[in-house]
């Protein structure tokens, strides 16, 4: 008959221990996992208090995370604990360290006696498995006092060792979940900065005398560090910049907002290309305590006489373009180069001055343009560019070299900003 | 194909020598290893640069923080060698000058 009874209890657990495999396999987070692990740990073993301790793999110790006790008060004692347990200290510390499970009966001298009398509650029996999955260790589940017997059995720790390989795999789970979801609210996030760096965009203005503009630029991830603007003053001539902040991502866009907006306000007071440079300069040495820097090229173009004016910090150089009967001459304007902005203070930039022909266009590019890399994992390269520019039928030129680069970069994902600004006069 | 180089680091007797191809999606471990080696080393710190197939922006910004931190100490950098394709970026950018090049 004891037997029978016990066969039957053991049945009632098994089926208990499905269902619990069953209801972990709803939940969603780890906040909402934790307490019904709590209860289910209870349940399948018929304790009358449980608790769950986490390994903080960072400072190799376990974290107490939740306890539940049906004696009244206790569990709220221990919830309010902010403790951590050392590897190999007590009996959580111990079945950690060894990833072995512990069974204590009335008398075992392992159970400490100094935290039942700090709770008032009497600890007759305790059992302590470790939360495994694929033998990383990530956390204890340990349980005591058997509600209709003395002391917990052999049986009773099988039970429990199970239970906790289902709450491995829960764990887990939560955990992959939850990086999903943030993975997922980060890419809401960067849909909408790069929404708004969009907006940043100028509008290009309609020129006069048989002058135009083009510009295009496209992010590798969401938000970039390549930017362009296009400034129109009041005596009729015009600021452009192409200009390229180390790295990718939300940290250069950050930067490129701050260039984009001093950048405008240096524009309106200051008339000097090379001036302008210095004065951002300062200001990124000066603001920017990281690594980042900025490489830009600045053309003040007159639209009344047509004459450039050209500075350089570290950027690409500009590319003159003319118009021949058969295709296109190109050539790199071989203006003084500057050290990139925001890494030395109290530097000089020289200005170039270049006149802009009828039939002739000058185009600003950043380095995702020749360093765009195919397929094949090759670099489009400077020779491709202006292999691909002197065969180009004519002005605009822009949308040509881009058409280029993104057949080149067909079916692979791009791996650097890339822009391209160009003006140019009729012939 | 051209597959992507694998980037590379060993200790020389006078240089810390990297290799490989140093682009964004490995600088962070790029940067990780080299502020290690900066702080276990003394006075000037020399790096060579001649096996690095291809640098990016991003691997140029961590030379030049590595610099940077050398510098608030007191130390600088040096760079004993540079590929071919090191050289024009450093050449294109101007921040030769900064290593000693």
């Amino acid at each position: 008959m004891e037997r029978k009874e016990k066969s039957t209890r053991q049945e009632s657990r098994l089926r208990m221990l499905i269902q619990a495999n069953q209801m972990l396999a709803q939940m969603e987070s780890l906040p909402e996992l934790l307490p019904r692990l709590l209860k289910l740990a209870q349940d399948v073993t018929e304790s009358i208090a449980c608790s769950i301790l986490l390994y903080d793999g960072v400072q190799d110790v376990l974290r107490f995370a939740l306890a539940r006790n049906d004696t009244p008060g206790v569990a709220q004692q221990l919830l309010e604990g902010d403790f951590t347990v050392q590897m190999g200290e007590g009996i959580a510390g111990s079945v950690a360290q060894t990833r072995t499970s512990i069974l204590c009966g009335p008398c075992d001298s392992r159970i400490n006696r100094d935290t039942d009398a700090a709770t008032g509650f009497v600890t007759r029996s305790l059992l302590c498995v470790p939360i495994l999955y694929k033998n990383e260790l990530l956390g204890v589940a340990q349980v005591l006092n058997p509600r209709y017997t003395e002391s917990f059995d052999r049986d009773d720790l099988e039970i429990l060792e199970s239970f906790a390989h289902l709450a491995g795999v829960a764990m887990v789970r939560s955990k992959l979940l939850d990086a999903l979801l943030e993975q997922e609210r980060m890419n809401v996030q960067l849909q909408a900065a790069a929404k708004i760096q969009q907006a940043f965009l100028p509008k290009l203005p309609e020129l006069d005398g048989g002058c135009h503009i083009w510009a295009q630029t496209r992010a590798a991830i969401h938000v970039g560090g390549d930017m362009y603007d296009c400034i129109m003053l009041p005596d009729g001539r015009m600021v452009t910049y192409i200009a390229d902040v180390a790295g990718k991502g939300l940290g250069a866009a950050l930067v490129g907002t701050a260039v984009w907006s001093r950048m405008r306000s240096l524009a309106m007071t200051e008339k000097s290309p090379s001036k302008i440079l210095k004065l951002l300069n300062e200001m990124l040495v000066n603001d920017m305590e990281n690594a980042l820097f900025v490489t830009v090229c600045i053309a003040v173009y007159d639209t009344g006489t047509h004459a450039l004016d050209l500075a350089n910090a570290g950027h690409l150089l500009p590319l003159r373009i003319a118009r021949t009967s058969g295709g296109a001459e190109v050539e790199e304007i071989a203006l003084p180069t500057g050290l990139p902005l925001g890494i030395e203070p109290d530097l000089a930039y020289t200005e170039y001055r270049v006149e802009l022909r009828s039939g002739e266009s000058l185009l600003l590019l950043s380095d995702g343009i020749t360093e765009a890399r195919s397929a094949t994992h090759e670099l489009f390269g400077e020779e491709r560019v202006t292999d691909l520019l002197r065969h180009a039928t004519g002005a605009p030129y822009g949308p040509k070299l881009m058409g280029g680069v993104d057949r080149w970069q067909a079916g692979v994902p791009s791996n650097d900003d890339k822009t391209i600004v160009e003006f140019w006069r009729e012939a | 194909m051209m597959a992507k180089d694998i980037w590379t680091a060993r200790n020389a007797d006078d240089a810390l020598i990297l290799g490989g191809e140093i682009d964004y999606s490995v600088t962070p471990d790029v940067r990780e290893l080299l502020l290690k080696a900066v702080r276990e080393s003394n006075g000037t710190f020399r790096l060579s640069l001649g096996d690095v197939h291809y640098l990016d922006s991003s691997g140029l910004a961590v030379l030049i923080e590595t610099r940077r931190i050398l510098m608030m100490d007191g130390r600088e950098l040096k760079v004993t060698d540079a590929s071919p394709q090191v050289r024009k970026l450093f050449s294109l950018t101007q921040v030769g000058i900064l290593f000693g090049m």
